[in-house]
């Protein structure tokens, strides 16, 4: 299926579930009294056309767009009070919305087109008729309650009109006892023959129009919804232009489709050449999950089917030493025991080809084209760069690849996030653009490929790229580069994934969220994937994402820990390997593990499990995992190494909260459940212990911050929220009371308002930023100062961050303040 | 009140408090009984407690269980039960008593609470039984929100829903 078939697939699922609540809902206007409900329904009902003309227009079906549109402006003049809701006009919602339903799987006529039109334009010039049909309606609206009136029993009309009007009840009846036309032509017959119908050429014309199709129904079994609708669409006309109100334009169309319609009467109609619609099936995820958890049980009952088929074979091998003396008896039993295997062995097999074809099967189902999934992003790029005051496109590529919907569901945040810097800050502003020779309208590109079980999602800006010297320049301010240090191009750029790393520009919207990239790279490497860049200066960054196809692992390493079993996914094991006594020691008070001429961390993983401390390099061979995750690599020590498997990672039931050590659990061949290891986490305690090591005063002295603000309510809020996550505070009511307090204290953050007496937040911040001792100190601005103008005045003091108070959620706050202390989360 | 009172000893607040839950039992009989709960009678560590039936999504044979490390002592593990892998607890540590050994635990009991699930490691499963949600007095010694009360014979009706809360808040505190 094309990226384009896809997308038609996803809006006829969703154009058939707007056209059904459009359906729902003018049927239940009828009854609705209260005039609020009723306001409500017919809002939603003016909203469900709207979105169903502008997704027909997306999809480019110009002829469902067009019909939604005269559906949309009639609810409109229905919204705004211009029209009464009834029943006429009802029925040419009603017929509209049966085009439209029509038109999801074949081409709209312009036949059909012209009758909603006729239908709608007839309902929309009611309200001057309306008072006076009003008791026409409601007689109406028995009609189809009662009998078939007799043709000519009930009518006795007076007037061509009343006999226009009598042509309704008998249009029911004609409903319910097809090809009993004989009623209808009756009453057509009597109007015709009216002395008074001379004056009405038109209607003349209409009753031929609908003589002519009934007399091509009469006897047929069946009448064609379609043919009835047009009929009863006639009547209305008739009505309409005996009570001296339809024009000739809308005469000569009813009586247009009735000659369609007629000439469809004897021939089928032909289908339209539009490509039908596959059928499909709506399926609830959580159904198809727990499809998929049955299909890994199945996976691992053929494990454990497998496991017996050994225990078999080594029975026998038992029994051949056991039996080889026994002659003939013994050949029986071994011969005997072989069929048994054989036999075992066969439906093994059987069982594991039918597990793995309803496995893919069931993992297929759950894959969709990533294009539908990726729309939402235009809207993001477009609200982000408006926010920038930039102007930006979004430009989406390899649409029709498919990607699981849960990976794809948990990548999603870590590819908004991408999407958003890259607006935010790849995008140059349109000035500077135009001063490199740019288009001013920005582009972010997200390319979407799958290769060997893995899709890609490539998030590329053509802005400025990344200046890497302010990367490096930052990461010395904040610590995180030592000075004089050269590192190359990639080196460099990864330094953008550590956690606290920023540079002074980062102080905009998405910075002051309070997430880093090295949230997007732990969110990623959860999901089994991996993030990348490159960049060019001048030319744009790009950024990769490798996500597994699909969440399943295949493969896993089973390790032992103390009496324990672990599970750790092959993806993150670069290697396992014996490390002999020699091949650990010490540096700065951390163990390192020499493993291919480098130096890795080194740990026991039983230690980083308990997050007790390292403990002293190891006396005797030890077994050891070198988990990698990108740059970031590290040895494990554990007690034993089992082997790899394959393991079926089951994640944790839904609404679990989330154990940081934990990616799931798997089961083995006899049943024992086993943890699967998260080796994100492993290897971010790993570091945390290290750190910790390194700096034992760290240990003894809580991270600092002060916070400046000239409201006490807000000062005691903050401070209470930093010194429940464990920082330790110190205050001041304004900026210069601030600047006296870090002449005298060291702390490792200041959070300060902006609006204050004396010396406000960007002067204390200027401030800060001149002097060579406190250049570096991150400065978060928390303030209710909320324009784009406001954040580049932030920006330009050389604020680290920037939170607008209405928006403060403390959870978000403290994350920010974690990176930016570098204090562990 | 005779100062030959066992619990003369103790402090006034105490006394008061184990004042009110014996008047809380004493209520009980007088109230006529309807039948209007099915509960499963479950045994932990020498507690007994009553799971509302309704809340009881399977119960199964405990094979495996599997370590969260860093996990809080209530937490024994995960559980794999029908294709779903869920935390287990065992009630009487998560109500403060001690661990059960693991070999004694043979029964898992999955709970629902909205889309939420929980396992409850049991050693042994006595019965369903048909009683009334007002024989359980709210005990006002019991200090564990997953417990909503207690009947004349000790055995506790847990909350479903605060079990799971309970569980879950503990499991994130542990992180």
């Amino acid at each position: 299926m094309s990226g384009g078939d896809a997308l038609m697939a996803v809006f006829r699922d969703e154009a058939s579930d707007g056209l059904t609540r459009l359906a729902r809902l003018l049927l239940e206007l009828e009854g609705v009294t209260d005039e609020k409900t009723l306001s409500e329904r017919v809002r939603e009902l003016f909203r469900l056309a709207h979105s169903l003309k502008g997704a027909a227009s997306t999809v480019g079906r110009n002829d469902l767009t067009e019909v939604a549109h005269e559906l949309e402006s009639c609810l409109d003049k229905l919204r705004r009070g211009q029209l009464a809701p009834g029943r006429q006009l009802i029925d040419a919602a009603l017929t509209a919305v049966d085009v439209l339903t029509a038109g999801l799987s074949e081409q709209v006529s312009e036949a059909d087109a012209a009758r909603v039109r006729a239908a709608l334009g007839s309902a929309s010039a009611e309200p001057a008729r309306k008072a006076s049909r009003k008791g026409r309606k409601d007689s109406r609206g028995e009609a189809p309650a009662a009998p078939a009136p007799p043709p000519s029993a009930p009518a006795a009309p007076q007037t061509p009109g009343e006999v226009a009007f009598a042509l309704l009840p008998a249009l029911a009846g004609l409903a319910r006892s097809p090809g009993q036309v004989g009623p209808v032509l009756a009453l057509l017959s009597a109007l015709e023959a009216h002395p008074a119908a001379g004056a009405h050429p038109q209607a003349l014309a209409v009753a031929a129009s609908m003589r002519a199709v009934l007399q091509a129904e009469r006897g047929s079994p069946d009448l064609e919804r379609r043919r009835l609708e047009s009929l009863v669409e006639a009547a209305d006309l008739l009505q309409t232009e005996l009570d001296g109100g339809a024009t000739r334009a809308e005469a000569e169309l009813v009586v247009r489709a009735l000659e369609e319609v007629q000439a469809t009467a004897a021939a089928p109609r032909p289908v339209a050449p539009v490509a039908p619609a596959a059928e499909t099936l709506r399926v609830p995820v959580a159904l198809l999950d727990a499809m998929l958890y049955r299909v890994e049980e199945l996976v691992a009952t053929k494990l454990r089917l497998d496991h017996q088929r050994r225990t078999v074979e080594h029975l026998q091998d038992l029994v051949a030493q056991v039996t080889a003396e026994q002659g003939p008896r013994g050949v029986e039993v071994r011969q005997r025991l072989e069929l048994v295997r054989r036999d075992l062995a066969q439906e093994v097999v059987g069982l594991g080809l039918l597990a793995q074809v309803l496995q893919d099967d069931v993992r297929d189902v759950r894959m969709v084209q990533v294009g539908p999934l990726l729309e939402p992003f235009r809207r993001t790029v477009r609200d982000v760069a408006e926010a920038c005051g930039k102007r930006a496109r979004l430009e989406l590529v390899g649409e029709e690849v498919r990607v699981d919907k849960r990976s794809f569901d948990l990548a999603k945040e870590p590819l908004t996030h991408l999407v958003r810097n890259a607006v935010d800050h790849g995008l140059e502003a349109p000035a500077a653009r135009a001063k490199a020779g740019k288009p001013e309208l920005g582009t972010v590109r997200i390319v979407a490929s799958a290769q060997e079980g893995q899709v890609f999602l490539e998030v590329s800006d053509d802005g400025r790229g990344i200046d890497l010297d302010a990367v490096k320049a930052g990461a010395r301010a904040r610590g995180l580069l030592e000075a004089g240090r050269e590192l190359t191009e990639q080196e460099a750029l990864e330094l953008i994934f550590q956690p606290g790393f920023t540079t002074a520009q980062a102080a905009t919207t998405v910075s002051g969220r309070g997430v880093g990239l090295d949230v997007v790279r732990t969110n990623v490497a959860r999901l089994g994937g991996r993030v990348d860049v490159f960049t060019r200066p001048g030319e744009g960054a790009r950024f990769v994402l490798a996500l597994p196809l699909t969440l399943a692992s295949s493969g896993g390493l089973f390790v032992r820990v103390g009496r324990v079993l672990y599970c750790l996914p092959l993806s993150a094991v670069e290697e396992v390997r014996v490390l002999e006594p020699g091949e650990v020691g010490v540096s700065q008070s951390r163990l390192f593990a020499r493993v291919r001429g480098q130096a890795l961390p080194w740990a026991a993983m039983g230690d980083v499990l308990a997050q007790r401390g390292t403990a002293d390099p190891p006396a005797k061979p030890t077994p050891a995992v070198v988990l990698a995750l990108g740059e970031r690599r590290a040895a494990l020590a554990v007690d034993e190494l089992i082997g790899q498997e394959e393991a079926v990672v089951k994640a944790l039931a839904p609404g679990t909260p989330r154990l940081p050590l934990v990616a799931g659990a798997t089961s083995l061949a006899d049943g024992t459940l086993v943890t699967v290891l998260e080796p994100t986490a492993l290897l971010a305690s790993l570091a945390g212990m290290a750190a910790a090591a390194e700096h034992p005063s760290a240990r003894e002295r809580r991270a600092r911050v002060l916070v400046v603000d000239d409201t006490l309510t807000t000062r005691t809020m903050l401070a209470s929220v930093l010194e429940r996550a464990g920082y330790e505070v110190l205050v001041a009511p304004d900026g210069e009371a601030a600047w006296a307090r870090l002449l005298q204290e060291r702390v490792e953050l200041v959070v300060s308002d902006v609006d204050m007496p004396l010396l406000d937040g960007l002067g204390l911040t200027r401030r800060l930023r001149a002097s060579p001792e406190h250049a570096a100190l991150p400065v978060v601005l928390l303030t209710s100062l909320a324009t784009s103008a406001d954040r580049a005045k932030g920006a330009e003091a050389g604020a680290t961050a920037y939170v607008v108070k209405t928006d403060f959620d403390p959870a978000a706050f403290l994350q920010l303040v974690a990176e930016l202390t570098g204090a562990p989360r | 009140m005779s100062e030959a009172w066992p619990f003369a000893e103790l402090p006034p607040e105490e006394r008061a408090q184990l004042q009110a839950a014996a008047r809380e039992l004493a209520k009980r009989p007088e109230a006529a009984r309807q039948e209007d709960l099915e509960v499963l009678i479950i045994h932990s560590r020498g507690q007994t407690f009553a799971v509302p039936l309704l809340s009881v999504l399977s119960v199964a044979e405990l094979h495996s269980l599997a370590l969260i490390p860093r996990g809080p002592a209530a937490v024994r593990g995960l559980v794999s039960v029908r294709g779903e892998v869920i935390v287990a607890v065992e009630l009487a540590a998560l109500a403060g008593g001690g661990q059960a050994g693991l070999s004694d635990l043979r029964r898992v009991v999955v709970v629902a609470s909205g889309p939420r699930r929980l396992a409850i490691l049991t050693e042994r499963m006595l019965s369903v039984r048909a009683t009334a949600a007002s024989v359980f007095a709210r005990d006002p010694l019991a200090a564990h929100p997953a417990i909503a009360g207690t009947d004349a014979e000790l055995t506790s009706l847990v909350d479903p829903d605060a079990l799971v809360t309970e569980a879950f808040r503990q499991l994130e505190q542990a992180r």
